[in-house]
């Protein structure tokens, strides 16, 4: 096995005092040493809690209910936070998309750099200050020294992002998690910021977990997909299969609803609806209320996962017959 | 008298003249030393009846800024706005607010241009008894009638603004902006904070409405692709002027100005073959220290020694195709 | 633009896991509710005695007895008797008249004055924002507000009446600032910049959409406001600027017991006590006006 992580069955919930919402239902997926895995989906998809399980920091009140984190083959899923601070920063660091909230604002850049350093690594203060500076240098940070003793509020978004980004790998690890790291950025910045990370990534050789709701960062950087819908994997495969022939209706909706720039349209593909909110969350397939081809089985029964090529999860692509009848899945 | 009428010259709804915009940030103790941020720095366009005219660009380059000036939200420090032949810089406070019958704006964030304590059913109504659009006594129904109209429910009349959904919020605010019978809508990122999937639905609902009430948009965003989908014309802006603007076939086929060059280049696309990309080096300057010369010149990949020190013009390339660039 | 029609199309068919049916209201804010509604009896209870008092009380407030001075609570005197042998139980109830009278009027002239002040300064801004307003407020809350309420109280001279008017003059500023920072904070809030987008009058932006909207943390300051104003009553009532005698109230009959603390606790601790009381009350019932107001908790 050459997995660096795998997610198997992974299910979290908020406990409160009144009963559990469950968010994240049954997810799997797995990522090799050097691989770029995307988690792409809309907001409330679960795709940023996924990203913060991995890293042992649901927020307060989430709890996971099932199944393994396997990093390295041991799983995390059930470490002690003490356990867990070994490992973050020195073999799964994250990146997060608003840096400016994300950074200290009352220490210098240099001081939150090379403190990550000191924290996992014996090493002395002059030692890390080098490296930090070193660290500085390689994500483009012109004149590093300088920069060593400015503080978060002196830099720009793009700047402050690259500053993340050495705090993150300055300990070389194994994998990166990054949510929306470029979210909060122009176009112009995003393109540098994204260069810099598949850079690095090869650089380092280390694998990324980059979570986004932009399928065209998708399309250019991951190796493979998962595509969340309302807490659960709709479907999930190689990144260049899973786009030219999209399965489940939802990846095609939301492939085709995006403006294009190669091709006028006059009206836009849409889905109808939105995302159930969590507490009318259907039995069966989540997308079911929203979905062009529901059938009487959606509603019930969650749909089963079918492996054609790449994994999807509906009840279109199942063998069984399963109302007698089988919609023609090509007009979508 | 059998000459076939050309098509008519489109009627300028809105003329946008030399419209500065700068704010001042105090400094030191008292606040004697003082720098001027030129956030909208000598813009000027027209916009058509009936057409939309996309401004895209990146945050800072005073879109946003430009467009609440138009409004007279924020008032222009210089310039002119005529609104069919109005002169509005120049309006008292009562003349400004029966105007905003005719210019209306959707704001970008759904979940803070609603008052979260008022309902949206009394919200729209204020409105249009504000501007006697209806009859005080058909004021309800009217309002129920426009909410069934931007694809929301009557029975959504007596509920607060969070109950909703952000894409069902940013219908409301589009039917605010509707309430009252507008010639031209100030669309200021009315999608950006939405999925795609929803950025979709509300797409196509302000293309209905416009054909329907034969409105005039001014779209401002910072995205390509959505300003490419909904313009007739297209604005490029760059740290406050404007640095291209031609008609949509013919500014995505034939960018000039690097800048636009750089910004088609750096979209991530879904489904396409890796392109040529420009990477703009460095970041926007501050719009406080704006550099000599094209403003452009500290990031573009093609600047020469002619850039740092003269400013380009903003002049006719080709026919309908303006652009600011020494080299274009 | 399937938004709307969805719901009636699709919903029906879809079962809803009924694991996760809503339950609206959870433990912690049934309780608040409940809180609050103790509070607000409470109140009622004591405006009920102040209007009553008359007919409630079992002696004459102000008779004196010199058979009975400072007997502790017994079956005749509930609360026992003071220094000049008057009943305690009676004194309070009439008690409640002047107290409550002090603190919401004060409290009362204070918000008339004090919110629209603050709401015109924050809204408008400008020359009268930064020179007068908040000069002058700023410059009131420099002097320490007992003395400043002893000052007024002086210059008007004493009474029950002057007291309440220089009360709330001195806790005018509190709810300037209060008024215009909130106005502030709101105003920057985009559905402000949309009221006025869509053309409707200041006058109306203010008092329709901004006030509504900062009301919340007014009405808390103005129930701790009351608490404060029944005991700057009470100081300025110790000092002879307020009620006076023999008229009853909390405050007085509070200052009252404080020579005879070992002797007679009970003078100062039931006017105290029903201090404390009315102070929390008012202060839980405001806090559950402040969420009853709020859309999001309905």
């Amino acid at each position: 096995m050459n997995d660096i992580l795998s997610v198997n069955h992974l299910s979290i919930g908020f406990d409160h005092s009144y009963g559990h919402t469950s968010v994240i239902d049954d997810i799997s997926f797995n990522i090799e040493k050097g691989q770029t895995l995307c988690i792409v989906g809309e907001s409330g998809c679960g795709k940023s809690l996924t990203s913060l399980a991995v890293m042992g920091l649901l927020p307060s009140g989430g709890r996971i209910h099932d199944g393994q984190i396997v990093y390295k083959g041991q799983d995390i899923s059930r470490k002690s936070q003490k356990e867990l601070s070994e490992i973050r920063g020195k073999e799964i660091s994250m990146i997060f998309q608003e840096p400016m909230t994300a950074l200290n604002p009352l220490h210098s850049i240099g001081y939150q750099v090379s403190e990550v350093l000191r924290v996992h690594q014996k090493v002395s203060k002059h030692e890390a200050k080098e490296k930090a500076i070193e660290m500085l240098r390689l994500v483009g940070i012109p004149s590093p020294e300088k920069r060593f003793a400015q503080y978060p509020h002196e830099l720009s978004g793009g700047m402050r992002q690259r500053v993340m980004i050495a705090m993150a790998l300055i300990c070389h690890p194994g994998l990166l998690v990054a949510d929306e790291p470029t979210t909060a950025l122009d176009v112009t910045i995003q393109a540098q910021i994204l260069e810099l990370i598949q850079n690095l990534k090869s650089q380092f050789d280390m694998a990324l977990l980059l979570i986004t709701h932009d399928l065209g960062v998708v399309s250019e950087t991951a190796d493979k997909v998962v595509v969340m819908y309302a807490g659960q994997v709709v479907e999930y495969g190689d990144t260049k299969e899973l786009f030219t022939e999209p399965k489940h209706p939802y990846t095609k909706g939301l492939i085709n609803s995006i403006p294009k720039m190669d091709e006028d349209t006059e009206v836009l593909p849409t889905i109808k609806g939105s995302v159930p909110s969590p507490d009318e969350m259907p039995m069966g397939c989540r997308f079911v209320t929203r979905c062009p081809f529901a059938m009487e089985i959606c509603s019930k029964i969650k749909p089963p996962k079918i492996t054609d090529g790449h994994e999807v999860h509906c009840w279109l692509y199942s063998s069984e017959d399963v109302k007698g009848e089988n919609p023609s899945v090509d007009k979508v | 008298m059998l000459i076939k009428s050309e098509t008519p010259e489109p009627e300028k709804i809105l003329e946008v003249k030399d419209l500065k915009k700068f704010f001042d940030i105090k400094q030191g103790f008292v606040g004697l030393g003082h720098q001027t941020v030129r956030a909208v720095d000598d813009v000027s366009f027209f916009v058509n009846k009936g057409e939309t005219l996309g401004i895209v660009g990146e945050s800072g380059c005073g879109k946003s800024t430009m467009g609440r000036s138009i409004l007279q939200l924020q008032k222009p420090t210089d310039g002119s706005v005529l609104f069919e032949g109005i002169e509005l810089t120049k309006l008292k406070n009562g003349q400004i607010r029966k105007l905003r019958k005719d210019i209306q704006m959707v704001f970008q964030d759904p979940f803070g241009s609603l008052n979260p304590r008022i309902t949206i059913g009394t919200m729209l109504r204020e409105i249009v008894n504000t501007h006697h659009v209806v009859n005080k006594t058909e004021s309800k129904s009217y309002v129920e009638e426009l909410l069934e109209q931007v694809g929301l429910k009557k029975s959504y009349y007596d509920r607060y603004a969070h109950e909703f959904s952000g894409g069902q919020r940013q219908r409301i605010s589009i039917a605010r902006a509707l309430a009252v019978r507008p010639k031209l809508i100030v669309c200021d990122e009315a999608v950006s904070a939405l999925d795609v999937s929803v950025q979709a639905q509300i797409l196509n609902l302000l293309q209905k409405l416009k054909k329907d009430y034969e409105l005039t948009y001014l779209f401002i965003s910072h995205d390509l692709s959505v300003i490419k989908h909904v313009s007739d014309r297209v604005a490029v802006m760059y740290l406050g002027q404007i640095v291209e603007l031609a008609s949509k076939e013919e500014i995505f086929e034939h960018p000039l100005h690097p800048y636009l060059r750089a910004l088609l280049s750096a979209i991530p696309l879904v489904n396409q073959p890796k392109r040529e990309r420009i990477i703009l080096s460095g970041e926007v300057p501050s719009p406080i220290n704006i550099p000599e010369g094209c403003r452009f010149h500290t990031r573009c990949p093609f600047a020469k020694d002619l850039c740092k020190q003269k400013v380009p013009a903003f002049e006719q390339k080709k026919d309908g195709h303006w652009a600011a660039c020494h080299f274009a | 633009m399937g938004e709307p029609q969805l719901q009636s199309e699709t919903v029906n068919r879809v079962q809803i896991n009924p694991l996760r049916k809503k339950r609206n209201k959870s433990y912690s804010k049934l309780m608040k509710n409940k809180l609050a509604v103790c509070g607000g009896i409470f109140v009622v209870l004591l405006v009920v005695l102040a209007v009553f008092a008359p007919l409630l009380a079992p002696f004459d407030p102000t008779k004196q007895n010199y058979g009975q001075i400072l007997k502790p609570p017994s079956a005749t005197h509930w609360f026992g008797t003071d220094t000049l042998g008057r009943d305690l139980l009676s004194r309070i109830i009439f008690g409640a008249q002047v107290s409550l009278k002090a603190g919401l009027i004060s409290v009362g002239i204070a918000l008339t004055i004090g919110i629209p002040l603050g709401m015109i300064s924050g809204y408008f801004r400008g020359f009268w924002d930064e020179f007068i307003i908040m000069r002058v407020t700023d410059a009131m809350l420099a002097f320490p507000s007992l003395v400043l309420a002893l000052t007024l109280a002086a210059v008007l001279g004493p009474s029950l009446n002057h007291a309440m008017i220089a009360i709330g003059l001195v806790f005018t500023p509190y709810f300037i600032r209060l008024a215009r920072g909130e106005v502030l904070a709101q105003r920057e809030r985009e559905y402000v910049s949309a009221a006025r987008a869509s053309g409707l009058r200041n006058f109306s932006i203010m008092m329709r959409h901004v006030f509504p909207n900062i009301l919340g943390p007014l009405i808390v300051q103005a129930t701790l406001n009351v608490a404060s104003a029944i005991i700057a009553e009470a100081s300025l009532s110790y000092l002879g600027l307020g009620t006076q005698p023999p008229t009853p109230s909390w405050g007085a009959m509070l200052a009252e017991g404080q020579g005879y603390i070992s002797q007679a606790p009970w003078i100062s601790i039931f006017p105290g006590l029903f201090i404390f009381l009315a102070v929390i009350s008012i202060n839980v019932f405001g806090d559950g006006i402040h969420d009853w107001l709020d859309p999001k908790l309905k």
